[in-house]
């Protein structure tokens, strides 16, 4: 019984609809390859430069596009 | 001598925790134990049944290593902004590998795959391309577990404990849990290690702060330290010659890191495709982390710490340690420090491991005794694991530290030559595995004469002098430079692709097959993923969809 939660009710590999949500995989990586677009000292925030706080800002906005691709990505639901 | 100016309250936390450490490390064969311990599956990945939490510790104690915490401060103590190259380095890794660890999984417990180079061998029905793989990824993890020792030493020299004596000590106390217990040492110890990094990073980057007149200080010291230079590359934001290298690095860097053995091998021990794919959500979580520890460096800036000089150069590595016992009270610092000294332990454990993997299922079982039995397999590994961590002891106290650190560059370029075999391996079988193995050996020697041919004109060294080479030396007239692991799979794909072409053309048959579309995407429970008994203990922290 312990496993059965596992089983994939809806068979076949990943479909169209899974593939374009994968897409958005790709934000993160524009988001934070591309230093022109952050490579300043202003806006500070809390005496720090927006280089380094906005790099950190994208950890947790990663997490949420992970998160979205999971969720709807998921198969059995 | 020794303990010259040793602080005894410091001293007695850190080997207070330490000890406790090693005892956990022990105590873990016990812990969710199987009826069989005598196999790889249990020994090497710790009965392949980790859940969501233990995985995440594991993998996260993993790829986090002491060297990580102490190297990247040191980065951008010495170049600056350069240095938080980790940060978007360690955001981008997670979608990519969120898209192929999960594809590894499947087809890996579909065939019952211990390591990268059993899928190849699988896959494309090569033996020579997996024992590519294998030799590739042990020479890539060697100065890696190397490096987890030097991250030890930094802490010991900044306690003011010198000589070879502790770093033998704490690697003989490694090596015999490790044996002992497999898998299971560095999974429960990383559940220590990393309550007590945050907490260590939690309290510096709050009251460290404070005490040098907070971050409008700090970033302005750092400034006027990059300013006093005359080099192009360094400051508190990137020059326009370091862009290209920032991200490039950032990218390859993120390309190469899942390719590791030992990732790969942390990835396997999960129970389930569903934990990795939550994994690579919830991972993120350490590069906050990672990026506030990377802060310490400039702190260090403005603390106007000095590293310690040692046979007459000066090792940037001793900085954050020396910060932590300039600012904290002693008890803290031997927290902190125990904190670093653990973070090591977890990674050069599960390092080790994963080279010895390798070397049982990839060249012992393949070349030298193909009747060996799962018993052997498992003895096999664990004495590979042992002549592992005594090579990198040996080389550590025999040769120039640098010497490591260069090995480890190196190994960053070489392991992301596997990259066309493995990625594109999981998604089509459009490669020949001549094709691959040609690809690799170009890649392989175009990367290292790039490394060979970097000088580093801050350091004065003339060869190996760092990850980036100049595009002035493609004739490009730009002082730009991109990451050399980069250049070098660029040609490894050239040349793959059209060594493959090549093949098809004159009609060379392909190596067989033994893996089916569906394997790649089989959940655990399924035919043929075979379900492991649970424990109660285990149903409490599995993970339940709703």
């Amino acid at each position: 019984m312990s496993h059965q939660r596992f089983v994939r009710e809806r068979g076949g590999p990943p479909g169209a609809r899974e593939t374009r949500w994968t897409w958005l995989l790709l934000i993160p990586l524009i988001g934070t390859l591309i230093p022109p677009l952050y490579n300043t000292h202003d806006p500070e925030l809390f005496g720090v430069p927006f280089f380094y706080w906005y790099q950190m800002l994208w950890i947790p906005a990663s997490v949420l596009v992970t998160v979205i691709v999971y969720r709807a990505t998921r198969r059995g639901r | 001598m020794i303990f010259a100016a040793v602080n005894a309250v410091e001293l007695t936390v850190f080997i207070a925790l330490f000890g406790f450490v090693t005892v956990l490390g022990f105590v873990a064969a016990r812990w969710r134990r199987a009826k069989e311990l005598n196999n790889l599956d249990e020994w090497g990945l710790g009965g392949r049944n980790f859940g969501a939490w233990i995985t995440w510790f594991l993998v996260g104690g993993d790829l986090y290593t002491a060297y990580t915490f102490v190297a990247v401060p040191a980065l951008l103590f010495g170049v600056g902004a350069l240095g938080f190259f980790a940060v978007p380095y360690t955001i981008v890794v997670y979608p990519m590998v969120f898209l192929v660890a999960p594809r590894l999984w499947s087809v890996s417990h579909r065939h019952g795959y211990v390591t990268p180079a059993d899928f190849i061998r699988g896959r494309f029905g090569s033996g020579s391309l997996a024992l590519m793989v294998a030799i590739t990824g042990i020479a890539a993890t060697m100065p890696y577990i190397a490096l987890q020792l030097v991250g030890i030493e930094a802490v010991l020299k900044a306690m003011g404990i010198l000589g070879e004596w502790p770093i033998i000590i704490a690697f003989g106390v490694l090596a015999a849990y490790t044996y002992q217990s497999g898998l299971r040492a560095p999974a429960l110890i990383a559940f220590v290690k990393d309550s007590l990094i945050y907490l260590v990073v939690i309290v510096a980057i709050i009251y460290i702060p404070t005490q040098l007149g907070g971050f409008d200080d700090i970033f302005a010291a750092a400034d006027k330290k990059f300013s006093g230079t005359d080099a192009p590359t360094d400051g508190v934001l990137l020059g326009n010659a370091a862009v290209l290298g920032y991200s490039t690095l950032a990218f390859g860097s993120a390309l190469a890191l899942f390719l590791y053995p030992h990732s790969v091998t942390g990835v396997l021990a999960a129970r389930s495709r569903d934990t990795i794919k939550r994994n690579m959500a919830a991972l993120p979580a350490y590069s906050i982390m990672l990026g506030l520890l990377a802060l310490l460096g400039y702190m260090a800036i403005a603390a106007g710490i000095q590293p310690i000089v040692s046979d007459g150069k000066p090792d940037p590595n001793t900085i954050v340690p020396l910060l932590f016992d300039d600012m904290f009270p002693s008890w803290f610092a031997g927290i902190a420090f125990a904190a670093i000294a653990i973070g090591a332990l977890v990674p050069a454990a599960i390092m080790s491991i994963a080279a010895a993997n390798l070397w049982t299922r990839n060249i012992y079982k393949e070349y030298l005794k193909p009747d060996a039995t799962p018993e052997d397999e498992a003895r096999s590994s664990k004495i590979c694991s042992l002549v592992v961590k005594a090579g990198a002891v040996v080389v550590i106290l025999l040769l120039d530290p640098q010497f490591s650190i260069d090995l480890q560059l190196i190994g960053g370029v070489i392991i992301l030559q596997t990259l066309p075999a493995i990625v594109l391996g999981l998604y089509s079988r459009f490669y020949h595995a001549w094709g691959l193995l040609a690809g690799w050996a170009c890649g392989l020697a175009a990367g290292l004469y790039m490394l060979y041919d970097t000088p580093n004109p801050t350091t004065g060294k003339t060869h190996f002098g760092g990850p980036q080479y100049a595009l002035s030396n493609f004739g490009f007239d730009t002082k730009s430079s991109i990451y050399t692991g980069l250049i070098a799979l660029l040609v490894n794909l050239v040349v793959a692709t059209a060594v493959t072409l090549g093949l098809r053309a004159a009609k060379r048959p392909f190596g067989p097959d033994e893996t089916r579309p569906d394997d790649y995407v089989a959940e655990a429970g399924e035919p043929g993923v075979e379900p492991l008994p649970a424990t109660a203990e285990e149903e409490k922290e599995a993970i339940r969809p709703r």
